[in-house]
């Protein structure tokens, strides 16, 4: 919502009062929440949009703006709240949590319904002061694509009252008439303050009805506060809001057309709860009733809407004719909920013994609450096309399909429903669109199970995902094969062809890439597959499909030139004569078989859990299978092997010089290298490369460069940066990206005894290298970020240094999703069992949570400490010395120590001393810990500023490590403070006019803070320099790591070398502050990188964020240009006065702690 | 349902075509489209922060 209301007002579409809205974005939803509270106050129109996490942000001020009687409306996208896990699904849990704020609150169900009590919402906020929350259902109403009927301009300007703006003007905020709002009250006036709101909350219900009528009377859509669809004589009757209730009214629908007393109640305006208009929509007839809540309220009686329930019938003395009240949650994190579990409620409501209280769509075997229901229920209509499309995220099946919805939506009588389902990786993804087309309005608010249309837009799918699991018996099967067909019979997974035959499908291949390159289209296939789907569904006549498809391509790409205009519609013609239907066999021919995880080696969890997962059958999990706590195992994603790469690094060890750089950048741990012993070598398979390892200080070793095939990503940034190139062959380097068909089995088998090579011996190397540190086992591999992420390898670098004893706190991000998103998860451990231990607490507080981390390592240290000294009798001076005084900054030094712990341990194990067993349990943490505080510049710059600043005055030993990008990129590209000036990014749409905040120099303004600014990709010596300064830095330490992104609009394959020019330009210097060197007397601040020798611009054209505005408005990108120009010049500037300049600190580091 | 050769094109049968005014506009938009677009319009001051799903990616593949 705030997106597109930035794109409208930077395209100066103006609202009803003739002016363009004021879109601000703020730093969090606490700041946005409080220029709303504030502009209210000055008196102007004033709105926003949040979910989840963002609500709970606002509730402080949405306690003033009800207390104030301010009008307003905030729509929330109604998402599941962090508890266990974060989730960015849907359910009612944040609005809930703000039910007692004081605010109205109205649901819609449907997308026409969002629009329509939208506008609903603003009127009736105007008329009674009392602000609302309008709030729909997050993802299966908010990504919605539904057809409705569009208010007219006119139409909303006679629902907003000139005289009730004016209102809000007269009593805004004003010196020319001055008034005291915000005091501090004592006892004698606050309570009866309180109650003087009253006579506005009480009025809020009339006034919706109200407002309701004249809507109604404008538009003829009828609304109420609360609606009742169903038998007129119904004894069984569902309570709910949220868009459930189109699969609970399509059920009630099918029921009491077959004569059962059944019926829906359908809440809209949920605060005021208004007892006699709820009670009135209950049929008198009604003696049992089951509420549905989509939240979760341990602990209470009952669920919000239930208690609601209780009380209304018990206060209007309906509760003895209708006696039986159940309370059921359903739906928590969007689970689906369909008419087959409405219908199984219907029956439990007509059980002699019903749960009180139930669950629905789960399978509950600890506490025995969720209701088994039958699938076979189903309301689907045999005259509704239902298509389900699986396809890459890449490969424009989503975009095709709304396409196709918006084609029959806007111009046809028919209506059309599209939802899309992404999975959570950012590289590889698979998208699942679900598109109904009906003569109907369509309310079917749940998955398509029953599919009369199944495309498959990549062929390897069949292998690894259940695609036909929702073909109904005779459907059409549409697959994009790059076999004919005469021959995809035997390419196609038994299992798939035992569907086929068993369903009876009608199968249907096309080449679609083949076709797709004939035409000039590379491999964009959507169009292709697109126009497959209108040939073969009817759903309109061919010829007026074809025109549609086409008229939408000239819409879409008609600025683009006629030539590929052209190539699209030769697409499209091509397409027709390349679909060919395949004469299914009767018999099972394949040899093929789909890929399980289920019996895939691994740990008792993963077998029972994340397998399940993997195969998409965590839905089938029960209660008693997940943790009670959201602790799950790390080192899981190596079982993944997604093996989405097209191409993959292939070594040749002759050229290699053994620099490491390509381990380094790789984003996903997929290229290693290993040095080990000659004598370790044994049972070497043919084709397994080694050569001696060059450096002296391994003596007798080998080196091998080694990919991981299946978990390559292909996005080529290690050869890009390989540095060393054949001479007697063109572009051949020492390490080449080769058609992975070609290489996988004999690489496949490769890996594997790579992964068998004993592990380095990190004593004996020199790791402050970059060449030494990649001999290193990364303890973070195989991400789902995207192909070329510039962010994950900083963190694989640390994971490499540091994993084995590193706690992370992590931020909402990027960073938490590749990170930290079932099934699986990148961080793992070694041989030891040692690794990383992660968590992500929330977006805003990460820096503190981080802080919390050290602070009880460190209390534990001084515990531990105490009663090691209290033993000392026992344990021997000298020993309790050593432990207490060892050095640990070497590999050396650590190991040990580690050595020393557990002699301390063995011996403690043999004493019966009194705090022998207490000191055992704690002295781990001799061996010093290294706390990670890691996030992206949404976090550091903005949102978690305040909180990361405070930490660094600190004093304590906590390394925060900030992976910039310069834009919020798991959202989708919005500016943060981070976003250099000119470029352009979401909420800066005519690019960001102004300078890029410096935190960097924000830090090192304290002294006593480690501050580090780097570029892998342009100094990887720097880089590796720096973080191990910063992790040995007894205090707290930012290091700030340039990170390319997909949002830059770069070419991913060369980003790494990009960073050069990045550096080269003067827009990232790289430096390194350390308080150590100052208080040594000696220089602490260290300008790393030369001085510019390239300008601001040269770089900007190679950045589609820059180079986009220059098209855009050219005059508008010379300006901004100039000026970031001289932003450079002019910290350059000042970086090099700093570089040249001694900085006294009056207190050491010590000093300042004590 | 029809065949790959393009014979037998069924177009569905729509019972009646939407109710509403003589006027009406109808268009296929997403649940953020159609709070935002009522929203945009009755406002003068709108302040944001991006989260998922209160915004809806405008792009993609």
């Amino acid at each position: 919502m705030g997106e597109l209301s930035d794109a409208w007002s930077a395209q100066q579409r103006i609202n009803i009062f003739g002016t363009v809205p004021d879109v601000i974005e703020m730093q969090s939803e606490g700041g946005a929440a409080g220029a709303v509270h504030g502009s209210l106050q000055a008196g102007a129109l004033t709105t926003t949009f949040t979910a989840s996490q963002g609500l709970l942000l606002m509730i402080p001020n949405m306690y003033k703006i009800a207390g104030e009687l301010l009008p307003t409306v905030f729509h929330i996208a109604a998402r599941t709240l962090a508890t266990h896990a974060l989730s960015i699904f849907g359910d009612h849990s944040d609005v809930m949590s703000i039910r007692q704020a004081g605010w109205a609150m109205l649901a819609s169900n449907s997308v026409q319904e969002v629009q329509d009590l939208a506008m609903i919402s603003h009127a009736a906020t105007l008329r009674s002061r009392v602000p609302f929350i309008h709030f729909f259902d997050g993802f299966r109403t908010s990504h919605e694509v539904n057809k409705i009927e569009q208010l007219s301009r006119d139409e909303i300007r006679a629902m907003i009252e000139d005289d009730l703006v004016q209102a809000c003007r007269d009593r805004a905020m004003d010196p020319d008439k001055p008034v005291l709002r915000g005091s501090a009250q004592n006892p004698d006036v606050f309570f009866q303050a309180r109650e003087a709101c009253n006579p506005y909350h009480n009025a809020v219900p009339q006034i919706v009805r109200e407002t309701m009528q004249q809507f109604r009377e404008l538009t003829g859509r009828s609304y109420d506060l609360f609606e009742y669809v169903g038998a007129d004589d119904a004894e069984r009757v569902i309570v709910m809001m949220g868009s459930g209730a189109g699969a609970v009214e399509e059920a009630v629908s099918r029921l009491s057309s077959a004569g059962e007393k059944v019926g829906l109640v359908k809440v809209r305006l949920y605060r005021p709860f208004e007892t006699a208009a709820f009670v009135a929509a209950l049929p008198e007839s009604t003696r049992k009733v089951a509420v549905l809540d989509r939240t979760k309220e341990p602990g209470a009686v009952g669920e919000p809407l239930y208690q609601d329930v209780v009380a209304a019938l018990a206060e209007t003395g309906r509760l003895s004719s209708c006696p039986t009240v159940l309370g059921g949650r359903y739906g928590l994190s969007s689970k689906e909920f369909t008419p087959a579990m409405a219908s199984r409620i219907f029956e439990e409501l007509d059980s002699s013994d019903p749960k009180r209280h139930f669950t629905i769509g789960i399978v509950d075997d600890v506490t025995h609450l969720s209701l088994k229901w039958d699938p076979r229920f189903s309301t689907e209509e045999e005259d509704v096309t239902r298509a389900v499309f699986y396809g890459l995220g890449s490969d424009g099946t989503v975009g095709a399909s709304k396409n196709s919805v918006k084609i029959i939506g806007e111009n046809t009588p028919m209506y059309a429903q599209g939802y899309f389902v992404y999975d959570s990786k950012k590289a590889g993804s698979v998208t699942v669109s679900h598109v109904r087309f009906s003569p109907r309005p369509i309310q079917s608010t749940y998955l398509i199970d029953r599919a009369n249309f199944v495309a498959c837009h990549q062929f390897n799918f069949l292998e690894r995902i259940d695609v036909l699991t929702t073909a109904q018996p005779g459907a059409t099967f549409l697959l994009n094969s790059p076999y004919g067909p005469d021959e995809v019979w035997d390419k196609i997974p038994k299992e798939v062809q035992q569907q086929i035959i068993d369903k009876q499908l009608r199968l249907f291949v096309v080449d679609a890439i083949s076709v797709a390159q004939e035409a000039g289209m590379g491999m964009r296939i959507n169009t292709i597959m697109q126009t497959c789907f209108f040939a073969l569904s009817g759903v309109l006549p061919r010829d007026q499909a074809i025109e549609q498809i086409k008229e939408a391509i000239r819409k879409t790409y008609g600025k683009r030139g006629q030539t590929i205009l052209d190539r699209n519609f030769a697409a499209v013609d091509a397409a027709l004569t390349g679909l060919f239907e395949v004469q299914v066999p009767s018999d099972i021919t394949s040899t093929i078989k789909r890929i399980s995880y289920s019996h895939s080696e691994g740990a008792d969890f993963v077998q029972r859990v994340t397998s399940m997962l993997l195969d998409g059958r965590g839905d089938l999990l029960p209660v008693s299978a997940l943790p009670v706590d959201g602790t799950f195992p790390t080192d899981t994603a190596k079982i993944e092997k997604r093996s989405i790469a097209q191409e993959i690094p292939i070594w040749d060890g002759d050229i290699c010089i053994q620099c490491g750089l390509c381990t380094l950048v790789c984003p996903h741990a997929a290229i290693r290298s290993k040095a080990y012993p000659k004598s370790s070598v044994n049972g070497v398979p043919d084709g397994f490369e080694s050569r001696d390892w060059k450096g002296k200080e391994l003596p007798d070793h080998l080196l091998t460069i080694q990919v991981a095939p299946e978990d390559c990503t292909g996005c080529g940034i290690c050869v890009d940066v390989c540095p060393a190139k054949s001479k007697e062959v063109v572009k051949h380097k020492a390490i080449n990206m080769e058609p992975k068909l070609e290489h996988l089995d004999r690489e496949r088998d490769n890996f594997e005894y790579f992964l068998s090579l004993p592990e380095v011996d990190r004593t004996q190397i020199r790791t402050e290298t970059v060449k030494g540190s990649q001999l290193l086992q990364p303890l973070f591999e195989y991400s789902g970020a995207c192909a070329g992420c510039g962010e994950t390898p900083y963190l694989k670098l640390m994971s490499q240094l540091y994993g084995d004893r590193a706690l992370i706190a992590n931020a909402t991000g990027c960073s938490s999703i590749y990170g930290g998103n079932l099934p699986t998860t990148p961080w793992s451990a070694n041989s030891d069992g040692r690794g990383p231990t992660w968590n992500n607490s929330l977006f805003e507080d990460n820096a503190e949570f981080g802080l919390g981390l050290r602070l009880a390592l460190d209390q534990k240290r001084d515990h531990a400490e105490f009663l090691l000294k209290s033993i000392a009798g026992t344990v021997g001076d000298d020993a309790v010395r050593a432990i207490l005084e060892a050095p640990q900054t070497t590999e050396t030094e650590i190991l040990e120590q580690r050595k020393r712990v557990s002699g301390l341990k063995e011996q403690l194990a043999a004493s019966d001393e009194e705090y022998a067993g207490k000191l055992a349990a704690l002295a781990d943490v001799f061996v010093n810990r290294s706390v990670w505080i890691v996030g992206g510049d949404g976090w550091a710059y903005d949102i978690g500023f305040g909180g990361l600043d405070h930490v660094l005055t600190t004093g304590r030993n906590v390394n925060i490590l900030v992976l910039d990008t310069g834009v919020y990129s798991n959202t989708g590209g919005q500016a943060s403070k981070a976003t250099p000036r000119a470029a352009v990014a979401k909420f800066a749409a005519a690019g960001k006019p102004s300078r890029k905040k410096d935190l960097g120099m924000l830090a090192v303004s304290y002294g006593n803070v480690y501050v580090a600014q780097v570029a892998m990709g342009s100094n990887p010596a720097q880089t590796v320099k720096a973080f191990r300064e910063a992790e040995s830095y007894p205090g707290p330490s930012l290091l700030m790591a340039y990170s390319h992104c997909i949002a830059h609009g770069i070419d991913m394959t060369t980003a790494m070398t990009h960073q050069k020019t990045v550096v080269q330009t003067g827009f990232w210097p790289l430096f390194r502050y350390d308080p150590r060197e100052a208080n040594a007397g000696e220089q602490p601040f260290h300008l790393d990188s030369r001085k510019p020798s390239k300008p601001f611009r040269e770089l900007a054209m190679k950045e589609a964020r820059f180079a986009m505005l220059t098209r855009m408005d050219g005059e508008r990108a010379d300006l901004l240009l100039e000026q970031a120009q001289r932003d450079i010049d002019d910290q350059w500037r000042y970086y090099e006065q700093m570089a040249g300049v001694e900085r006294a600190i009056v207190n050491d580091f010590e000093e300042a702690q004590s | 349902m029809t065949s790959a050769d393009g014979t037998n094109d069924k177009s569905m049968a729509v019972a009646e075509p939407p109710q509403g005014k003589a006027s009406s506009k109808f268009v296929t938009v997403d649940g953020n489209e159609a709070a935002a677009f009522v929203a945009h319009q009755v406002s003068e001051v709108i302040a944001i922060y991006p989260i998922t799903p209160a915004y809806t990616r405008l792009a993609d593949g």
